[in-house]
């Protein structure tokens, strides 16, 4: 009874159970494709003993006249799941997280003691990784689902004005906005390429047509047609326009083929925004936490040159836009990163402003100077930056997961 | 004990039978803790430090409605391996806490005499967090997995109310054995009724450790879930009457691990050995040294 000691337990032991409890959260799954298994005083019925990976769903139902219960067992009987307490008449329902193909032993008990009825169930598919999401990586997914979603609500506005431009022939107008309706969706790039058709749709490069074969699309098509390949700017080089790029403009970039992309553009732009609105649109945990780094490599791996915009150069918005979006993912998951390693998220601080610093440094009215601007020397400063960042960022996943 | 009705499904009072056995071993392994406690501060005269206790429990009660609103009304579930987790660490917490009150009972049962009361009076005091949390952990101890057994029934109710009736009945009769159990240990004297709730109490937290013991192994926390020390589950059955009032009260089961039994036996003798020694007879107890101010101390085990 001495509360020097037992309020210390107490307080503790509450400290433990809270995480413990949201570790252990799981969805309740729908038991439509769960496996019906009737326990009976000597039997255990199993409706069927094959099962896929992945949640394996058994609804057990007791029809014997004693309390039941029923495991699920991995290797040396370790338990992987168990539903205790059926009374008679009752049923339980349990859903084990089987990651590995193979044979598993099950077991009723009926009169809850023993090794129980014994059966096995053999698994098949392929091995999956155990998905265990912390619940403060969810509520911080949740939060920034919340900005993808305004941010795809803005390239929704800012394409539909940027498309009637280029409808209405106002072309200046039209380029004068392009690298800022790009800046929405270079924001939230990892999100946006969880759509296999429709990012390579929106933001499809000349080098992804091969050689002109597929159509040429999205916003890189309008912005061909915006700026047509000057003879100086043809060449294999990063950053320089393919000769067969350049004829492909030549033969294909008329005014109706122009509008035609632009307004496809749109449509597709409202496809993306009708899915992320959706109140059940999710995305990856991986692609979440990975998301900063992904921007990031971004720049450095395929946009440094001027590959990303080489009919335009507004490629600096992009970078902009790009390092926008990693630093409000970090921002999201910042606690997470300061509980577990506040140096780490010093230095992720210190490189991002290091890097908007090096960017701004290109700053011209409301918006940057053209890429042809910005001298070889720096673009290499530029990219040591973002490469140091990159580093840093890529010890996030493993942080904010494990 | 066959009472299947014809075609397959239990008969109604099979289906009353089994749940009313839940029933009654939830309602005892909840209840039995806090009794002793509420018999323990209304016999020192501390009726004042009732509303702890039922604080705690009535804590512990909104925690375990909220969890089986939260389940049954929300798209997420607790699994049953953590509920079973949570369940063992809050047993073994519960088990420290009620050590520290039987050792501090036995000092209690020595010094019977004015000053008894003043120092219990500083423990309860100083110690409202401490009775506060035993009760709340008696109760919660295992609320997760009884929510998930409440949002179990709640969903089998469609096939009928006779398991929920059972179900209730059997926390009756949990309840009535409660208060027959109070009523008795409040009829005895002030000594022996230390003695004797001290001693049942002891027994009591070995089977809670023993409980979390083999929750833990369970879950994989502790290893040994495989090696059992003996299993007389062919002469000893678990879902009679006997076995659930047992199983209740004591947590016994007729097929413990090693590590059950190791556990449970070293619980017992050491803290029997200390409480015993306290209880000597008083011409053999040692001179006194506690003084009304001073709060008595957790154990005499450095003595």
């Amino acid at each position: 009874m001495n509360p020097r000691i037992t309020t210390p337990i107490a307080l503790l032991s509450l400290g433990v159970a809270a995480p413990l409890l949201l570790a252990g959260c799981t969805s309740k799954e729908g038991t439509d494709d769960a496996i019906a298994v009737t326990s009976t005083n000597d039997a255990c019925d199993l409706a069927s003993s094959e099962a896929q990976t992945g949640n394996v769903n058994f609804a057990v139902t007791n029809n014997g006249s004693k309390v039941t219960e029923f495991y699920v067992y991995g290797n040396n009987n370790r338990v992987l799941g168990e539903v205790e307490n059926i009374g008679p008449g009752l049923s339980g329902n349990l859903t084990v997280d089987v990651t590995d193909p193979g044979t598993y032993t099950v077991a009723c008990k009926p009169g809850m003691v023993g090794t129980g009825i014994r059966k096995e169930i053999t698994v098949t598919g392929e091995k999956k990784a155990k998905e265990e999401v912390p619940a403060d990586v969810n509520a911080a997914k949740a939060r920034y689902l919340d900005y993808v979603r305004g941010q795809v609500n803005g390239l929704a506005a800012q394409t539909q004005i940027f498309v009637d431009h280029v409808n209405a022939g106002e072309l200046d107008q039209a380029r004068a906005m392009f690298g800022q309706v790009r800046t929405f969706y270079e924001r939230i790039e990892p999100v946006a390429e969880s759509f296999p058709d429709l990012d390579p749709a929106v933001d499809m490069r000349w080098d992804d047509t091969e050689d002109g074969q597929q159509p040429f699309t999205g916003f890189h098509r309008v912005e061909r047609g915006l700026w047509p390949p000057q003879p100086a700017e043809v060449g294999e080089a990063p950053g320089q326009i393919a000769p067969a790029d350049a004829a492909n403009a030549k033969a294909q970039d008329n005014e109706a083929a122009i509008k035609q992309a632009a307004n496809d553009l749109l449509a597709n732009v409202n496809k993306l925004k009708t899915e992320v609105d959706k109140p059940d649109f999710t995305f990856e945990t991986s692609q979440f936490v990975q998301g900063p780094q992904a921007l990031i490599d971004e720049i450095a791996a395929t946009k440094v040159g001027g590959e990303e915009d080489r009919y335009s150069h507004t490629d600096l918005w992009d970078f902009a836009a790009n390092v926008d979006g990693a630093e409000t993912l970090i921002a999201e998951m910042q606690p997470m990163i300061s509980a577990k390693d506040p140096a780490l998220m010093d230095k992720i601080t210190a490189q991002f402003a290091d890097v908007r610093t090096a960017i701004n440094q290109y700053r011209d009215g409301d918006g940057y100077v053209t890429y042809t601007q910005v001298t070889e020397a720096q673009r290499k400063e530029l990219s040591n930056k973002i490469d140091a960042l990159s580093a840093s960022l890529s010890q996030v996943p493993g942080l904010v997961l494990g | 004990m066959e009472y299947l009705a014809a075609g397959g499904a239990p008969s109604i009072f099979a289906q009353m039978f089994g749940s009313g056995l839940i029933g009654l071993r939830e309602g005892l392994e909840t209840g039995i803790v806090v009794m002793i406690l509420v018999a323990f501060v209304v016999k020192s005269d501390r009726r004042d430090a009732l509303k702890w206790i039922w604080t705690g429990v009535a804590a512990a009660l909104v925690m375990v409605v909220g969890i089986f609103l939260i389940i049954h009304l929300g798209t997420s579930t607790v699994t049953t391996l953590t509920a079973e987790l949570i369940a063992g660490l809050a047993s073994l917490v519960a088990v420290a806490i009620v050590t520290f009150m039987v050792l501090w009972m036995s000092k209690a049962a020595v010094h019977i005499s004015s000053d008894l009361k003043s120092g219990m009076s500083e423990a309860l005091v100083a110690g409202g967090a401490s009775v506060l949390t035993l009760s709340f952990l008696a109760v919660g101890r295992e609320g997760f997995e009884t929510a998930l057994l409440m949002v179990g029934y709640a969903e089998s109710v469609s096939g009928g109310l006779w398991p929920l009736l059972g179900l209730v009945l059997g926390i009756l009769v949990a309840v009535i054995v409660t208060v027959l159990l109070y009523r008795g240990a409040v009829r005895l004297d002030f000594h022996k009724f230390f003695l004797y709730t001290g001693i049942f109490l002891i027994f009591v937290a070995a089977g809670i450790l023993s409980y979390g013991v083999r929750a833990l192994q369970t879950v994989g926390w502790l290893p040994g879930s495989n090696s059992l020390a003996f299993d007389i589950s062919e002469h000893y059955d678990q879902s009679s009457w006997y076995g659930t009032v047992l199983a209740g009260i004591f947590n016994v089961r007729p097929d413990p691990t090693v590590l059950q039994v190791v556990a449970w036996c070293l619980y017992v003798v050491i803290v029997l050995f200390f409480f015993l020694r306290a209880n000597r007879p008083r011409r053999a107890a040692p001179p006194t040294s506690g003084s009304p101010s001073q709060a008595p101390a957790a154990t005499d085990a450095g003595t």
